[in-house]
């Protein structure tokens, strides 16, 4: 069963390409310590503005200290790895003299990261809401399903980016609220308002799972809902939850960046995607435009995004042939 | 169908009022008050300014005071921030700009996305086929800020054919209103495409091509009404998704609109403005949303009319969250 849906899943077109580069940003994200690049925010305005090219310099103390402040174990490895080697300006600098390069490998820790998080958040949400509902009485599943239709028509959007700038803009921003917390806030927040898809989606299917032969037989044998929910029905949803877990991703990274672009993500000296872009932006006022700084963030956002949705799409179309689009 | 407007109509004014309820409260509740960055440490001024906007009442009363306000005369109150302003004000100001730039964005949108659609189905499984399709893939993945970024590289600063900010003259309205439509005029195509063909396959299509109809007018006048109903009730979150991606893209090209005041006014705890803005977007995207519904019931007759929307609705997210 799993080989060939992964040759139908192979014969989809994109499908590989897409797969590849996912797995390349994945990786490089993993390795984002152990890479022969500078530190992602040392500051050298004797290189600010630099376009991309390709030189081997000096890893310095500033960039040994970054590292190991942040990943100790990585510090290490990449000293073992690559000694004083350093590739700089791959990618070109920023106004403040920061590698490119390296700040977009360091940010799809970050991007990735949010995505995958809010991405779990919105699929524990909407499984259980969804499968609760499916195996509810008709009055409970209709009062369920009756409060998404509603949710649907909430603008969370605007109700998030309120909560998020206010708890940015009080006093409490000097304060407490260290940079992990924003970042799990930001997660908690973009995963509860993407559930709702899931919730409808996973509804859907457990209701005509629930009308199967095995799942009455198992009834009839005196199996309780709760048996029936996790080891009947759960099982049978999982090519539909990782179909819908591929599309939810690329669609939270977006708003990730979205939000960071706005200023109310998350916060430099940590880099996203989204922070980076935002960056690039800003320098395209002034005089004498950077081209670079806008766009390999736009580049890397583009490719990460558009290969999982060429990637959701395969799978769909693999899982369920009927579904079959041209 | 009065039923069906009735119900939809309830449904909304309940949204609404949950939503003016949730936003008053929580932004009350937030650490952080509009005062706070203001200069003057004083205490006693500080008190003042409180009474005056009436902020010092207990929370309920407030709430009070500003539903009636609301259900009364329509009134939103004063700006916290922009003295001397009513919300009122600044969103007859600023709305108009919003419009503007969104409706233009959604009718480019449509056009493109529509004609692309209907080009690459026509021409199925041909290298234009794919050409547009990969297109759409790369307009869907792209941010509306990055297609913003290149524009404004390409188009405003390497040869200099349109202005890079500002508001007013059709010129300046170009590239915030491309960049704006690029991701929906990407998912209308896809939906619009994958639509057409389904149709295509039906038999009444087979008898308009035997009775002799060009291909041009069985695509147009028999296969595109069937085929449109998922990209109307893609309108919905699209209209949504306008409307939110209008904050980034009012931002990158310095517009007076909506987007602008609503994130400035969320930063500096502006209630007022926050939550006349809030309201204005829940009211336009309920608006659009029975719009939707309707013209759904126009379409296909045979649509259910409950809440839920018709079976269409489950390829496709009614809400444009992400789609920015």
């Amino acid at each position: 069963m799993s080989a060939s849906l992964f040759q139908r899943l192979a014969a989809r077109p994109g499908s590989i390409p897409a797969l590849t580069v996912l797995a390349l940003v994945a990786l490089t994200a993993l390795a984002a310590p152990l890479l022969p690049l500078p530190a992602p925010d040392a500051m050298r305005p004797a290189l600010a503005s630099r376009p991309p090219s390709v030189s081997w310099t000096e890893w310095t103390d500033l960039d040994q200290q970054h590292l190991e402040e942040t990943h100790p174990a990585g510090a290490w490895a990449r000293q073992a790895l690559f000694g004083k080697h350093s590739l700089s300006g791959l990618a070109g600098t920023d106004d403040l003299g920061r590698d490119l390069a390296s700040r977009l490998v360091w940010g799809a820790r970050i991007s990735l990261l949010v995505g995958m998080a809010a991405t779990l958040v919105a699929m524990i949400i909407g499984v259980s809401w969804g499968l609760v509902a499916g195996l509810s009485s008709r009055r409970m599943d209709g009062a369920m399903m009756r409060l998404v239709d509603i949710a649907y028509a909430v603008p969370f959007l605007f109700v998030v980016i309120l909560l998020i700038a206010m708890l940015r803009g009080g006093p409490s921003a000097e304060q407490g609220m260290a940079g992990p917390d924003r970042l799990v806030l930001m997660f908690v927040a973009i995963g509860a308002i993407s559930w709702l898809t899931m919730a409808r989606v996973v509804r859907g299917q457990v209701l005509s799972l629930r009308r199967s032969e095995y799942v009455v037989a198992a009834r009839a044998l005196g199996a309780t809902t709760g048996r029936i929910a996790r080891s009947h029905i759960l099982p049978n949803l999982y090519g539909l939850i990782v179909v819908y877990l591929t599309l939810t991703v690329p669609r939270v990274m977006l708003f990730e960046a979205f939000l960071s672009y706005l200023g109310l993500g998350v916060e430099p000296p940590g880099v996203s995607w989204g922070i980076l872009a935002s960056e690039g932006m800003a320098t395209l006022t002034a005089v004498g435009t950077s081209w670079w700084l806008v766009v390999f963030p736009g580049l890397a956002l583009t490719l990460t995004l558009g290969s999982l949705n060429a990637l959701g799409d395969a799978l769909r179309d693999a899982l369920d042939p009927r579904l079959t689009r041209g | 169908m009065i039923r069906f407007l009735a119900r939809r109509l309830l449904a909304s004014l309940v949204v609404l009022a949950v939503v003016v309820t949730t936003c008053f409260f929580l932004m009350r509740l937030m650490p952080g008050g509009p005062f706070d960055l203001e200069q003057s440490p004083d205490p006693v001024i500080r008190a003042n300014l409180l009474a005056a906007y009436d902020l010092d009442a207990p929370m309920h009363e407030q709430f009070a005071r500003y539903v009636e306000g609301l259900l009364r005369r329509g009134d939103l109150g004063p700006s916290l921030r922009y003295r001397d302003y009513d919300v009122s004000e600044i969103l007859a100001e600023s709305l108009p700009v919003s419009l503007v730039l969104g409706g233009s964005a959604l009718v480019l949108a449509l056009v493109f996305g529509l004609g692309a659609g209907a080009l690459a189905a026509a021409r199925r499984g041909s290298a234009i086929d794919t050409a547009i399709m990969s297109l759409a893939g790369l307009g869907l993945a792209l941010p509306s800020f990055v297609v913003a970024g290149v524009l404004v590289l390409l188009f405003a600063f390497h040869w200099q054919l349109f202005p890079v900010v500002g508001f007013g003259s059709p010129a300046q309205l170009v590239l915030p209103a491309v960049s704006l439509a690029m991701p929906f005029a990407a998912t209308i195509a896809r939906l619009f495409r994958a639509g057409l063909l389904e149709v295509l396959a039906e038999d009444w299509i087979r008898t308009a091509r035997a009775k002799g109809r060009s291909p041009l007018a069985v695509l147009w006048i028999h296969a595109a009404r069937p085929a449109s109903i998922p990209v109307v009730s893609y309108l919905g979150p699209a209209i949504a998704g306008v409307l939110s991606g209008s904050l980034v893209i009012e931002s990158i090209f310095a517009i007076p609109g909506v987007g602008t005041h609503f994130v400035e006014s969320a930063l500096n705890a502006d209630y007022n403005l926050a939550l006349g803005v809030v309201i204005v977007y829940t009211v336009l995207l309920t608006v659009a949303n029975l719009a939707v519904d309707l013209a759904y019931n126009l379409i296909d007759p045979r649509m259910d009319d409950g809440l839920g929307g018709g079976a269409a609705d489950e390829a496709v997210p009614r809400r444009g969250v992400a789609a920015p």
